[in-house]
């Protein structure tokens, strides 16, 4: 065989694959007819491959491009106070505003479907979601009564947000069916309803859930809970029948997660090259050249406005001077949960009337917070109190009102509105601390104590002079607290009361008796020596002491104690020797709740002491 | 002239074997029986070719539907900024022992716009950017869109197109090839003018091949065992006694079917749509494991996912549905269907575990 037949035999079956592999690769139409048995009208059948091929000028990578600017968006925006807004200002420079009618009732059932949903894909099973619609405010709209009515479609849940009779927006749960249960049997009940109507009215512009009501396969009526209860177990999401069930209550035995407004901002992005395409679009249900939208959104952390705290109360700090204690409780939402992004408490105070005069409100409008509190152990304290020295940039001053109110912010920097006014006056009632006594007698026995000494009278020497004891004292450093300072200028007065060892003293803050001195001067404690610096008085023989009649006797033991009181008579009643503070009970509350105190620097920034 | 020593070429024994087998040919022709042609010569033919610009028809009309189906997706994803989630209603492949849902677990929507990304705060209260939206799945989420969308159309078709019937491959600037996993197959007829309804066919292992009649949906690949389809007939009946038709759009299918839908090689692309098995169990029944008849009854040829034929399936609907499948046979009381109480669509028959588990019970409806 020649050569060239032999390389074309050799090329056929090589061309055959090609073209198998050809055809196989590229989906060109191939059809072919086979024949049948004869059967029926049937002689044959003609195959086809039903491959195809498209174009579109187009490109997927416009995606990723938006994606990148977006980043951008979110880092330049994530450092803001207000996050919404700046999103909001970035979506107008770059027209990325989605300029839809925004109408705040309709995105009342998007915030139900989307806290049902969030209910039902809970990790967490075995308990309540709770939400309200507390946090959502109408704004110019004429008609504020609606409901929510859900039905079953399938193994869906359609709700529909109905005014009256005409369906203003409609969305669609992944649940299951509409179930029910009771509290007692929450586990295992599932009762089945044909529907549920949730009825809303907008009184004073907040929605509040006037009804929610079931309907059973019987037609009856089953009444739910109002606070809107949903019982998450094995994945089933079940209303909560009303009443007769502990739901309405704080429920200790369940876990109870409330599902906040979800925070978020949407963006509509037109394709960069002003692409178009034909497409159908069921909100004008015509075919007809349309841009290319991207639309999508970012969610943010919730950043409402926190509950205001309701209850405040003034009162002087016992036991020291210049100083007010304010008492709070907790601020919490009026289901009694907690502020799920609490930060911190801001201390409002004035010398004048915080309120509107007009209004009645309260105006913070031209006050600095004074100080801004948080738990220095990172719990959120039921009763809170924090004692206050300063008055905006002044301090506190006795004897005069302050004013004081107290708001709730939230890590994102949202303060609650000011709802209480607590008024106090701050009083000395500080006594001077204790001070050092010295005793000398004419044997050269000298003592120097704190506040209580005693020693022994001599004898009257041979020479007949009588045994003397001089007694002198320093002024006291602190007050009884030990820890605040006595200014160098406060003239304070000085009790000596003394007695024989073994027998009480008279009352410490009376100076009437026969038994006690009035010192008018102390010098200050210097390493210089006694000698000089002492106011000393002489005691013997010759003095009376304990009661008239009875004069100090030689070689007893007597005791000299030694008490300040300052200009508004304050002075220690009790001494006990070795001498200790007693904490009045408003201390050890305040010991109990460790605060932080933060003020405010000039770049409004809180640095925390 | 031989003027080669070694012999005649290669060429003339092939044509010397080929002269007697064409005599051999002629004589067997000769001798056997001859076909009389009752029509036209060439009729046969023109059938074919008739058949054939059928074929051409649908043709284009599934090229048009690609390429304005393919506009209608690139719009909608957009609109759905990328993400596309599959809704429990278009998961057709998902058996009833699992729960779907349309939420991948990621950011979910906000106020019906997907959420590309979601910001939360740490305990020292930073900012964490958590994206939800993967670059990577845009051409998966085009892709199950322009399935969807082409769908459509080709139920609009009045032959019967095969649904999901295409493997896409897909190009940057924007090149699409659908590559058909079945042909388009035309009847070539004897007589043009006798057009033949559908009937039922068994297959080599004695299913019912009941597609392309009016009891199956259009473009789905119909199939039960033998006695189910009784069991569908005579639902079918009830069905028509009341005034209304059954429409089966899921019936049997091959385990070899149900891995691939689970491996992701088929237009759905579950696999590379849902990396994670756990959360592609939502969508897709396991196929593997001895139990895979247990979980998945689809395979069994003995459980069908069943609507009535022109309603729009509204509660009441389903109710119906439910009245006329699962009920008791009149004849022998014995419980015909059963139905998953999860979904109002799903019913089995015929021994499957759930409807021993309801018989033995002596209820027609079963979680």
């Amino acid at each position: 065989m020649e050569t060239k037949y032999l390389f074309l035999l050799i090329l056929m079956p090589i061309i055959l694959v090609g073209l198998i592999i050809y055809v196989d690769y590229y989906p060109i139409i191939t059809g072919a007819v086979t024949a049948k048995p004869e059967e029926n009208n049937i002689i044959g059948a003609y195959s086809i491959s039903p491959s195809f091929k498209i174009n579109a000028d187009y490109n997927l990578q416009g995606y990723n491009a938006i994606k990148e600017k977006l980043d951008n968006v979110i880092d330049y925006c994530k450092n803001s106070e207000d996050m919404g807004q700046c999103f909001k200002d970035e979506s107008k420079k770059r027209k990325w505003d989605c300029n839809e009618l925004k109408d705040e009732a309709i995105d009342i059932l998007h915030d139900f479907a989307e806290k049902f949903k969030e209910c039902v894909n809970l990790e967490e099973d075995g308990v309540v979601c709770r939400f309200n619609f507390d946090d959502r405010e109408i704004i110019n709209r004429p008609i504020k009564i609606f409901d929510i009515l859900l039905k079953n479609e399938a193994s869906k849940i359609k709700a529909e947000l109905r005014e009256g009779a005409n369906t203003l927006a409609s969305a669609y749960i992944d649940s299951g069916n509409l179930v029910y249960t009771d509290f007692d049997n929450k586990n295992t009940a599932s009762k089945n309803l044909n529907s549920v109507r949730i009825m809303m009215d907008y009184s004073l512009k907040k929605p509040v859930i006037k009804d929610i009501f079931g309907i059973d396969d019987k037609s009856s009526r089953i009444p739910l809970s109002k606070t809107l209860l949903l019982y998450k177990k094995n994945n089933i999401v079940k209303f909560v029948e009303y009443p007769g069930s502990s739901f309405e209550a704080p429920i200790p035995a369940n876990k109870v997660i409330d599902l906040p407004r979800i925070t978020g901002f949407k963006f509509c992005v037109k394709n960069d090259n002003d692409k178009q395409v034909y497409a159908y679009d069921a909100d004008d249900k015509t075919v007809k050249l349309r841009d290319i939208v991207y639309k999508f959104a970012v969610k943010f952390p919730n950043a409402v406005v926190p509950p205001p705290v309701k209850s405040l109360k003034a009162e002087d700090k016992l036991k020291a001077e210049k100083s007010i204690v304010l008492k709070w409780n907790k601020a919490k939402w009026d289901d009694g949960t907690d502020i799920s992004d609490f930060d911190h408490y801001n201390i409002y105070c004035s010398k004048n009337q915080l309120q509107d005069d007009s209004t009645k409100e309260i105006n913070l409008d031209n006050i600095k917070p004074t100080m801004a509190v948080k738990s220095s152990t990172n719990k959120n304290y039921d009763m809170w109190a924090a004692d206050i020295n300063k008055c905006e940039k002044d301090e506190i001053q006795d004897g005069f009102d302050y004013y004081f109110t107290v708001t709730s912010v939230t890590t994102a920097k949202k303060e609650s509105k000011p709802l209480i006014i607590a008024t106090a006056k701050s009083l000395d009632d500080l006594a001077p601390g204790i001070q050092k006594i010295v005793l000398i007698n004419s044997d050269g026995l000298n003592e120097r104590k704190l506040s209580s000494a005693c020693v022994v009278l001599p004898k009257t020497s041979v020479s007949g002079v009588p045994g003397n004891i001089w007694a002198g004292f320093f002024a006291p450093e602190k007050n009884e607290d030990e820890i605040t300072d006595i200014p160098q200028d406060e003239k304070l007065d000085y009790y000596l009361h003394f007695f024989k060892q073994g027998t009480l003293a008279a009352k410490l803050d009376d100076c009437k008796s026969l038994e006690c001195v009035k010192l008018g001067y102390a010098p200050k404690d210097n390493p210089r020596g006694i000698q000089q610096e002492l106011d000393l008085r002489t005691f013997n023989k010759f003095r009376e002491i304990e009661k008239t009649g009875n004069f100090f006797e030689e070689g007893q033991n007597y005791c000299f104690t030694i008490i300040a009181k300052d200009k508004n008579n304050n002075i220690i009643k009790n001494l006990n020797i070795p001498y200790k503070f007693d904490k009045p009970q408003q201390w050890i509350d305040l010991e109990n709740q460790p605060v932080a105190k933060g003020f405010l620097n000039e770049k409004g920034e809180i640095g925390y002491s | 002239m031989i003027k080669n020593k070694k012999g005649i070429g290669l060429e003339w024994y092939l044509l010397i074997v080929a002269f007697f087998l064409g005599l051999g040919f002629y004589f067997v022709n000769y001798f056997g029986q001859h076909k009389v042609i009752e029509n036209y010569i060439g009729y046969y033919q023109l059938s074919a070719l008739k058949a054939a610009n059928k074929a051409e028809s649908a043709l284009f009309y599934i090229d048009q539907s690609a390429k304005y189906s393919l506009s209608q997706s690139i719009y909608e994803l957009a609109q759905n900024g990328g993400i596309y989630e599959i809704d429990a209603d278009e998961i057709l492949t998902q058996e009833p022992t699992q729960t779907a849902t349309t939420s991948d677990g990621k950011c979910g929507s906000y106020y019906g716009y997907n959420v590309w990304y979601e910001l939360k705060k740490d305990k020292s209260g930073n900012y964490i950017k958590n994206s939800c939206f993967d670059d990577g799945d845009i051409k998966l989420n085009l892709e199950f869109l322009l399935n969807k969308n082409l769908n459509q159309y080709l139920l609009q078709y009045p032959y019967n197109l095969p649904v999901d019937n295409y493997v896409y491959e897909i190009k940057n600037n924007l090149e699409i090839i659908g590559r058909a996993i079945e042909p388009l197959k035309f009847d070539i007829l004897k007589d043009e003018t006798k057009s033949i309804a559908k009937e039922i066919t068994k297959t080599k292992d004695g299913s019912i091949d009941f597609s392309g009649t009016e009891l199956c949906a259009k473009g789905v690949k119909c199939l039960l065992n033998t006695d189910a389809y009784q069991q569908l007939a005579d639902a079918e009946k009830r069905a028509e006694e009341n005034g209304f038709f059954l429409e089966v759009y899921s019936a049997y299918r091959s385990k070899q079917n149900q891995i691939d839908i689970w491996e992701g090689k088929t237009s759905s692309q579950y696999k590379q749509r849902y990396p994670n098995e756990n959360i592609r169990r939502k969508y897709v029944c396991y196929p593997y494991g001895n139990d895979v008849e247990k979980r998945c009854p689809h395979l069994t040829g003995k459980a069908i996912d069943v609507r009535l034929k022109g309603k729009s399936m509204i509660q009441k609907d389903w109710q119906l549905l439910k009245d006329i499948m699962a009920t008791r046979d009149k004849a022998t009381s014995s419980i015909t269907w059963v139905k998953y109480s999860q979904e109002p669509w799903h019913f089995e028959c015929c021994g499957t575990d759930r409807f021993n588990l309801a018989k033995a019970k002596g209820v027609t409806e079963i979680a």
